[in-house]
């Protein structure tokens, strides 16, 4: 509930009251048409079908044509939520491939969608801006391309989904593309194998047409690819980078992570992300892909992977001993060791290190009696028991009945202490949603009080800005004319504008700029508590396999 | 009872006899008698009279009887006199009632038993049991123990018995309250040591494998640093480091690892411990006032309690000033 209430935060911070609005309505009803959404909100329909648009162009939105033949819309809340992660993707990306990748994925996450072309068109132009700004050389158009060709190659960005028309040429659905197109580049020429796709929702082409592909519909007939950001992979890779801190952390040398990195880089290629276990990597192929720079010895890393699978076994484990060893990594399991962490850092903050003592008994022992919890602990029986009820009141622990007479009698009745994990990760990241709601709520309430006077200083900088120059160039002008008098007169001019700030107020907003800096920080770290639980829990959930058929013979 | 005795009706017969002649019997052969000795001895009884005679004797508790294997590979039932010390020397002179409560609270042993128990072995009334132990206590022939399970109950148990560790909780007890003081300053030594024991071997090695195996540490080394220590004014065993460094385990502080033991050795597996360090930081919700917030429950966007208002948000905020 409290992840719904974050996302419609969110969704109002990024597109307005009624996008939010109807994103609420969409959420809150399951699905809805455009006409429900109009009926229920009193908006009218031709500005609920514009917020649609965005939600459709940001990939919030999905539709599909119900038995009545109306087109439902539904809401992906975790579309909305991963906003928050847009400074990470971007500094990613920046990380991996430069500026120019950063720019590119920046305008996608931003605009939801776009072509390659006016992409790479827009960017260049950004980026040079920048280039300039800053003094450096300009970079051509073919270094960008050469980036975007890199993020599709490695999954970073990938196809958008492709509406499917009915017969009267509207759209009616949208359909994922092949899984040998998603991440394939269009042939370099462009021309008629291009894969055609007109097709965007009618109240999107619009949009489209008046700003995005105005340039490739008038370079060519053919419609162009549109290309989105594919989260999961970069999710993927935050969580690769999450598994290798823990290992680094946990065995104290950044040598360990790193050789656990090497073994997930080469995992991203061969192995499914949804996978539970990774596919195995020999260990001369870890050797050989290895970064040099590292410079480890062959006996180093030996004794590292021995380590790791002895000490870590829930992270790497040796799978067989061929090709010099085996080894995978049990992403499912080192993601539920690092889930328990997290929980059981939340129990140390909010119960106590004790009650910390008695929550991890209750997990290595799975099933517990209270007497049992009591005599391993080493703390009076009273305060143990004071705690154990404390984290039960909380959902932290979980109770089994185990009646030995029907009549369920207490008397006669085992009460076997246990913990849920998935269902603590559910009450934990619950929480967190509501956490981070909280402090977004309150990064805006200290922005909008502080409104007033950061509009001052401002302005208080723009004009001593503009002062400044007309100063240099009058100086530039007349160069000797200027009496030291005329300078003095200019200093105080300049001094006058500055004391329209008084220091209070200074230091108000000195004050205000370091509270929103904290929250922003505080957000951060949130976010990697919900990151790692939405990651395990996302693990946690198997889709119902579907039944073989059954052979009618019954062999 | 002793043997299966066919029913039939008898003249009642005086047995007192009988009894008087066994219980000569039994201190004659102090190794035990069976039927057969009995009825050489007594060859005018017959078995049902032996019978009586016997299951009187036990019921008073002069005899008890126990199982031997016979020639036959058939179990044989021994009788012999009970210990004069357990039973009547004590309590000699003393009525009947105080013999048996002796006998179930000796029965007990170190453990103790409680007074109700007691009272439902005994089929004795509540004062009447009540004056019979403050009777015995008095003499000191058996002690009362404050159990730490629970605050209220008392057991009782012979007065020269050492009460067991499960009554008085060990070493972790002291005046029958825990001494949590004790077990954490325990909790604490051994982690430091076992962090020292971390900190040289990484300064000693470079390799990581001899690091690592440099950080281990055995409970009786464990253990032996405590007593140099000289902490504990008590005596502690390698148990109770033991308990100790399990606390230690279940704070997540440390790691047990069992070396298997060389084949063909006698020796079990050695139980080896090291220093864990931290998966993860502090995880993001706790950095927060949320994380600890009592009332995150009742928080909502407009009431009483909420962001816009909170205290503690706002004690966070000015905080980092």
């Amino acid at each position: 509930m409290s992840k719904t209430d974050l996302a419609l935060l969110i969704l109002r911070d990024f597109h307005g009251e009624i996008v939010a609005k109807i994103g609420e309505c969409i959420v809150l009803s399951g699905c809805a048409t455009v006409r429900q959404v109009a009926l229920s909100t009193g908006i009218p329909q031709a500005k609920v079908k514009r917020a649609v648009l965005i939600l459709v162009q940001h990939g919030i939105a999905e539709f599909e044509q119900n038995k009545h033949g109306f087109i439902d819309y539904k809401v992906d809340v975790n579309k909305i939520v991963y906003r928050l992660q847009f400074p990470k993707i971007m500094r990613c990306a920046e990380l991996l491939y430069g500026d120019p990748a950063k720019f590119m994925v920046e305008k996608l996450l931003f605009e939801g969608r776009a072509t390659m072309k006016s992409l790479i068109k827009t960017e260049t132009q950004r980026l040079n801006e920048c280039l300039r700004a800053q003094g450096d050389s300009e970079v051509a158009p073919s270094l960008l391309e050469e980036r975007f060709e890199k993020l599709v190659k490695t999954h970073f960005l990938k196809r958008c989904s492709v509406p499917i028309k009915d017969a009267r040429g509207r759209a009616v659905s949208l359909e994922a593309p092949s899984e040998e197109l998603v991440f394939v580049m269009p042939p370099k020429e462009s021309g008629t194998e291009r894969v055609k796709q007109e097709g965007e929702p009618p109240s999107k082409k619009l949009k489209v047409e008046g700003e995005v592909d105005h340039a490739a519909a008038a370079d060519s007939a053919t419609s162009e690819i549109y290309w989105e950001v594919n989260y999961k992979r970069f999710l993927q890779h935050f969580r690769d980078q999450v598994l290798v801190a823990a290992v680094a952390s946990r065995l104290d040398n950044e040598k360990a992570g790193e050789v656990l990195r090497t073994i997930l880089r080469h995992c991203e290629k061969t192995t499914n992300p949804n996978e539970y276990v990774s596919q195995p990597i020999s260990y001369h192929e870890i050797q050989a892909q290895l970064p040099r720079d590292l410079g480890m010895a062959k006996q180093t890393l030996e004794q590292w992977l021995k380590i790791l699978t002895d000490t870590m076994p829930e992270f790497v484990s040796k799978s067989a001993d061929s090709g010099g060893g085996m080894y995978a990594v049990s992403i499912f399991q080192a993601l539920q060791t690092l889930c328990t962490a997290h929980i059981e850092s939340v129990v140390e903050e909010r119960f106590g290190s004790k009650s910390l003592r008695i929550f991890r008994v209750i997990l290595m022992k799975r099933q517990v009696e209270q007497t049992t919890i009591e005599k391993c602990v080493l703390m009076p029986a009273k305060e143990a028991k004071d705690l154990l009820y404390k984290m039960f009141r909380e959902h932290f622990v979980h109770v089994t009945e185990l009646a030995k007479t029907p009549d369920h009698a207490p008397s006669r009745t085992f009460y076997l202490f246990n913990v849920d994990l998935q269902k603590v990760a559910r009450v934990v990241l619950d929480r967190s949603y509501k956490a981070m709601k909280n402090v977004v709520i309150k990064q805006r309430l200290v922005v909008s009080e502080n409104k007033r006077l950061r509009d001052k200083e401002n302005r208080k900088n723009v004009v001593i800005a503009s002062l400044q120059k007309q100063h240099s160039d009058l100086l530039a002008e007349h160069g000797e004319g200027i009496t030291d008098e005329m300078k003095e007169e200019w200093e105080r001019e300049v001094d006058a504008i500055k004391s329209m700030i008084t220091h209070h107020e200074y230091e108000q907003l000195e004050k205000a700029s370091k509270f929103i800096h904290h929250l922003e920080a505080s957000q951060q770290q949130l976010d990697s508590t919900i990151f790692l639980l939405e990651s395990y829990l996302a693990m946690t959930y198997k889709p119902p396999t579907p039944k073989p058929a059954r052979d009618p013979l019954g062999r | 009872m002793a043997t299966a005795a066919p029913n039939i009706k008898q003249e009642p017969v005086d047995d007192g006899d009988f009894e008087g002649r066994i219980v000569l019997l039994c201190q004659e052969h102090t190794e035990g008698i069976n039927d057969a000795i009995i009825k050489a001895a007594l060859p005018l009884s017959d078995s049902v009279q032996r019978v009586t005679a016997l299951n009187n004797l036990l019921k008073t508790g002069r005899i008890t009887v126990f199982q031997k294997k016979g020639t036959s590979d058939q179990p044989v039932l021994l009788y012999r006199l009970k210990d004069e010390a357990t039973t009547a020397g004590p309590v000699k002179g003393a009525d009947h009632q105080e013999k048996l409560v002796y006998q179930i609270i000796s029965e007990a042993g170190n453990k103790g038993v409680w007074i109700r128990e007691i009272r439902m072995r005994s089929n004795l009334g509540v004062p009447q049991l009540n004056k019979l132990v403050k009777n015995m206590e008095s003499k000191k022939l058996i002690k009362a123990v404050k159990s730490v399970a629970a605050a209220k109950k008392k057991v009782y148990m012979l007065f020269d018995l050492e009460p067991d560790s499960t009554i008085t909780g060990g070493a972790w007890y002291n005046d029958n309250k825990f001494d949590h003081e004790f077990a954490d300053v325990l909790n604490q030594q051994c982690l430091r040591y076992l962090e020292s024991k971390s900190a040289s071997a990484k300064e000693r090695h470079t390799d990581p494998l001899a690091q690592q195996n440099g950080a281990l540490a055995t409970a009786d080394e464990v253990h032996r640093h405590i007593t140099e220590l000289g902490i504990s004014t008590i005596k502690l065993t390698v148990n109770d480091i033991k308990d100790v460094l399990n606390t230690l385990i279940y704070d997540g502080k440390i790691k047990e690892i069992t070396r298997v033991a060389a084949a063909g050795s006698t020796e079990e597996g050695q139980k080896l411990y090291r220093l864990l360090k931290p998966l993860i930081p502090t995880t993001g919700l706790m950095r927060v006032p949320c994380g600890v917030c009592p009332v995150i429950d009742q928080c909502q966007d407009e009431g009483a309690i909420s962001p816009a208002t909170c205290v503690y948000l706002k004690d966070w905020l000015n905080g980092i000033l």
